[in-house]
């Protein structure tokens, strides 16, 4: 199992362990699941100018943020079950939350 | 006593100057949203999180409160259709007349405070459990606003104020989503990818490497960034773009990486840093930034970024970007980051809406 697997099943478990309808990580929220094919609507609260979405792979895509601080992004192309990483900064002053990809 | 009368009056209106002097007079920052919503909303220093924010107000502001004390500073809640839970936030509040303008900032905390810095508050404020308030119009009442006292007064003799804000949550009573009200000017560069990278990142186009639109602003820092192996060597190469040159043809070992750069005006290296949250351990991120002048003679300029990275001997995808054809206006800018770290992430184009009260 490689490391990228291993950061998807503990995001997941932590994603579970939370249960909760709203991913919130204080300055940055968004739903906990999101529909394959679809869309979600995050919400910045900090001054970053963008938003980043990640499976904790090596593949990210950067979104810009609008002065209304909602972006909406296009959900990746990944199979069902997948854990999303959304994320604004970096360092200390990263801020994170996680997305589940459910099947329609 | 034919006096009498005169007397009376002139007591009467040397008493109302007193009371006069006496009522606070408060300013909202900028002007235009002194009742209105703004555009936009920013999170609040310790409301959920340690948040280091420093913000600067230029001099353009606060001509009716030279030679003031100013005696407290508050937020408003952006409008939402939405009650914003409250909590209890830790400030530590310094403020004092910063020998930067805003479009002159520096990313560097204390690169921003002045000589003549004040802490005007320390100890706990709240933030009110705010109920949905959908505007255009949002008041200052207690329960849309955060209010900080000043402890100790800060006279304003002009130039350009920096408010440096830092917050941590009080255990037990952190805010929900709780964010103040923000002007912001929709300015932007603009980025276009001119060809993909190589190596084991950035999915089947290789593109692993980003340049934030909203940064390619004069007076601001443009952000470039890339994602690669932890610990390893980046160079951000900054060119003219040029048609696909293979690397082997340059004698290097790596088959299918083109260079996509007729020069080479900068090179500038940066370590592919891990991320320290636990989440994110398998990531790694090399950053530079460039400060742009705040010139009109950057309107539209246009260079081209790759990025190399040396574990791999791997390019990025390339990313033509141009400089925003405008200056923002806003006369303020924020900075924003850890307490603990030294920079923060400086946005010139946006900051909360301020009450200023003074005497």
């Amino acid at each position: 199992m490689n490391a990228h697997r291993i950061h998807a099943v503990f995001a997941a478990t932590v994603l579970l362990l939370a249960g909760r309808g709203l991913a919130q990580g204080g300055g940055l929220r968004g739903p906990s699941t999101v529909t394959q094919g679809g869309t979600m609507e995050i919400e910045v609260g900090t001054n970053d100018p963008t938003v980043e979405v990640s499976t904790g792979g090596p593949e990210t895509s950067s979104h810009s943020v609008p002065p209304g601080r909602k972006v909406t992004i296009p959900v990746p192309p990944v199979p069902g079950g997948t854990i999303l990483f959304v994320t604004v900064g970096r360092g200390l002053r990263i801020r994170v939350i996680l997305v589940e990809v459910i099947a329609p | 006593m034919p006096n009498q009368p005169c007397i009376v009056l002139s007591v009467a209106a040397s008493c109302a100057a007193q009371v006069l002097a006496q009522v606070p007079q408060t300013l909202v920052v900028p002007a235009a949203y002194s009742t209105q919503d703004a555009v936009s909303s920013l999170w609040i220093a310790g409301g959920s999180a340690e948040v280091r924010q420093q913000t600067l107000v230029g001099a353009s502001h606060l001509g009716a409160l030279v030679g003031r004390s100013l005696t407290a500073l508050e937020l408003r809640r952006s409008a939402a259709d939405e009650t914003y839970q409250g909590g209890e936030a830790h400030l530590a509040v310094t403020v004092s007349t910063s020998p930067n303008a805003p479009l002159a900032c520096s990313q560097a905390f204390a690169g921003n405070v002045g000589n003549d810095a004040v802490q005007v508050f320390d100890g706990t404020v709240t933030i009110p459990t705010s109920p949905p308030a959908v505007g255009p119009s949002v008041g200052w009442t207690p329960d849309n606003t955060v209010r900080i006292a000043f402890q100790s007064p800060f006279v304003y003799l002009g130039g350009t104020l920096c408010i440096d804000v830092i917050g941590q949550p009080v255990a037990g009573q952190a805010a929900g989503w709780w964010v103040a009200d923000a002007e912001f000017e929709d300015l932007e560069g603009t980025v276009v990818e001119v060809g993909d990278g190589c190596g084991s990142y950035g999915g089947p186009h290789h593109r692993w490497s980003y340049v934030a639109e909203r940064s390619l602003l004069p007076g601001a820092f443009a952000r470039f960034w890339a994602h690669g192996t932890p610990n390893s060597l980046g160079l951000a190469a900054f060119g003219c773009a040029s048609p696909p040159i293979p690397l082997t043809a340059l004698g290097l070992p790596s088959p299918g990486c083109n260079l996509f750069l007729g020069s080479l005006d900068a090179l500038l290296p940066a370590v592919f840093e891990p991320e320290v949250h636990p989440l994110l351990a398998g990531v790694a991120t090399a950053e530079v930034r460039v400060k742009i002048p705040n010139d009109v003679a950057v309107f539209g300029t246009t260079f081209t970024t790759q990025w190399l990275e040396w574990a791999q001997l791997a390019t990025s995808n390339a990313i033509q970007w141009t400089v925003a054809g405008s200056i923002p206006t806003l006369d303020m800018a924020v900075i924003e980051g850890h307490p603990a770290e030294a920079t923060g992430e400086v946005a010139v184009h946006m900051a909360h809406v301020l009450r200023f009260e003074a005497q």
